[in-house]
């Protein structure tokens, strides 16, 4: 209801109540009855001079007429004033702002509410920074490391004479502490990066959705029933732990999606998971659905059911990650931009055709993997507006046959890479340069 | 020998930390002794009656900054001074050493010279040696 709504039936209220006939106040207030009229059924609006009017008819202050709607953007405007530093808020007051000018006022009031949003979001990241156990104990175990072979590396490196064999147990102890070096700043950058289990709860409304979906394991059995249908979506949506109607709504379009899917293809239609993985591309055509939704539905499977993890990412035409399923291997940025040289970002160029592709992520010990890409039409496209595209890549680990040539090398985000010579490298990386990429042989 | 010989307490549950710092304070010609939990460190400190004491911040079982404050209210050994070790470098930081009561702070990772030159300053300071 807006604000003016309030206000003119406020004014009513005050004019029964005085038992003074409409006509009577309209003149007193030297505007019509007729536009009195409108105004106590709030269909015009009302500020300023004919405000102040009929407040000084009805003998109330203006700003009691003003209660409500109006009352929280007043108290806002007083709030962003006491809160700007130096400003000086003796040329007008909040009421006669709000009053002369309601629409300024209103903007004031929302920006300011925005600015406290932002300004939790940025406090709650800030605190995640600060105290996240995990972030607490991976940096204090790089420092730890990197300190014990400074120390050590600069008795080997002085003048003066050491024994023989305090000389190889400093060396023995730089080894050792170089491996727990390379092992703890993987793990902190797997963090970063958004692939450990020890998710500290997200600071938008897209990170708490993929969290609550990490939560579940990807897969909701309400949803796989035949009786399932928006109610369920909706129970769940409610249940789920999510700090914002925003994430709410984004879970709600991802669990409508899903139960789309698990309708159109039921968990009974997939008897033989690894025929499927074997090539989707078969199975999609022999059950008359796009390549895209069977990879999608693949990926809301429980592992008990496909027998292997399965990974899956799905980007907007922008490049935006708006799905996200990481598997151990395969690191997909919490937030930021991904590794362009995913196979999901090449299929923006061979539109409508699906891609499979042998990848590995830049990193110690990764896995090969198959990645499978299929772009799917989102939004139809129709005389008003262009089709809305988004594409799919499901990942899944490589079978020893299936590796006949070298992996592209890939990475997660630039920031936490370490290919030495990638050409489409956005910003120089955390960790330094120590692997050439592999050319693309593909399959 | 560069420095003061002096009974070193080394409170630090890295091991390799504590064989590095040990190795060089020991060929300065100090007598140094490593501890490595937080909750008995006290005791450490009553049993060894050191000179000085290197106190590292994050320790299992109890923090650095306790254990300190606990050492300047006791009655064994108030005055003796604390270089304080820490991961973290920032004022707050510092800031709650010093409130703590300790004598210098050193961010990790420190170079050897520096810890080096931090005790025998300290030791020079208190006169508080063999």
């Amino acid at each position: 209801m807006p604000a003016s709504a309030l206000t003119g039936t406020r004014i009513r209220e005050h004019r029964l109540a005085q038992k003074m006939r409409q006509a009577d106040l309209a003149r007193d207030a030297g505007i019509s009855a007729s536009y009195l009229n409108l105004i106590e059924h709030n269909r015009r609006r009302i500020a300023g001079k004919v405000l102040a009017d009929i407040a000084r008819v009805l003998g109330v202050e203006a700003s009691s007429l003003a209660e409500g709607a109006e009352r929280s953007v007043i108290e806002a405007i007083q709030t962003a004033a006491a809160e700007a530093p130096g400003f000086d808020a003796s040329a007008a007051s909040a009421e006669d702002v709000a009053s002369r000018y309601p629409d300024w006022a209103r903007l004031i009031a929302d920006q300011r509410a925005r600015i406290t949003q932002l300004e939790h979001s940025v406090n709650t990241l800030t605190d995640r920074l600060a105290h996240d156990p995990f972030l607490t104990d991976a940096l204090h175990e790089v420092i730890s490391s990197v300190t014990s072979i400074r120390s050590s590396s600069s008795i080997l490196s002085s003048d003066e004479p050491i024994e023989p064999d305090w000389q190889k147990r400093f060396q023995q102890n730089i080894f050792n502490d170089s491996r727990r070096l390379a092992e703890s700043a993987q793990s902190l950058a797997s963090y970063l990066e958004g692939t450990s289990g020890e998710t500290a709860n997200a600071g938008t409304p897209l990170e708490d959705c993929f969290g609550a979906l990490q939560a579940a394991e990807y897969h909701f059995s309400a949803l796989e029933s035949p009786d399932a249908n928006a109610e369920t979506v909706a129970a769940i949506v409610g249940q789920a732990a999510l700090s914002s109607d925003a994430a709410r709504a984004i879970l709600r379009s991802n669990l409508e999606r899903y139960l789309s899917l698990a309708q159109s293809m039921p968990m009974a239609a997939f008897a033989d998971v690894s025929s499927v993985l074997a090539d989707p591309v078969s199975y999609a055509r022999h059950i008359g659905q796009p390549l895209a939704n069977v990879l999608q539905r693949l990926s809301y499977l429980p592992q008990e059911v496909v027998g292997q993890p399965i990974g899956l990412v799905q980007c907007d035409a922008a490049g935006a990650l708006v799905a996200r399923k990481p598997i151990k291997g395969f690191d997909v940025p919490r937030i930021g931009s991904a590794c362009s040289l995913w196979p999901v970002y090449a299929s923006w160029s061979r539109m409508g055709m699906p891609i499979k592709s042998l990848i590995q992520q830049d990193g110690q010990g990764r896995p090969a993997l198959i990645a499978y890409t299929a772009t799917t039409e989102v939004i139809p496209a129709s005389f008003e507006r262009a089709c809305v595209y988004e594409a799919v890549m499901l990942v899944r680990y490589a079978q020893s046959g299936e590796v006949q040539s070298t992996p592209q090398l890939v990475g997660a985000t630039c920031r936490v890479c370490a290919i030495s010579d990638c050409p489409a490298r956005r910003e120089p990386s955390v960790l330094g340069s120590l692997r050439s990429s592999a050319p693309d042989d593909g399959l | 020998m560069t420095g003061v010989q002096a009974k070193v307490l080394l409170i630090e549950d890295e091991p390799n930390i504590s064989e590095a710092l040990t190795f060089v304070l020991a060929r300065d010609g100090h007598d140094v002794r490593t501890h490595s939990d937080g909750l008995t460190a006290l005791d450490a400190i009553k049993d060894y009656g050191p000179d000085i004491i290197v106190l590292d911040v994050m320790l299992p079982n109890r923090s650095g900054f306790d254990i300190l404050a606990d050492l300047r209210a006791s009655d064994f050994a108030p005055q003796t001074p604390v270089l304080m070790l820490t991961a973290r470098g920032q004022k707050k930081d510092r800031d709650m050493a010093i409130d703590a009561g300790a004598s210098r702070f050193m961010t990790k990772p420190f170079a050897n010279d520096d810890v080096r030159q931090a005790i025998n300053a300290l030791l020079r300071q208190t006169g508080n040696h063999a």
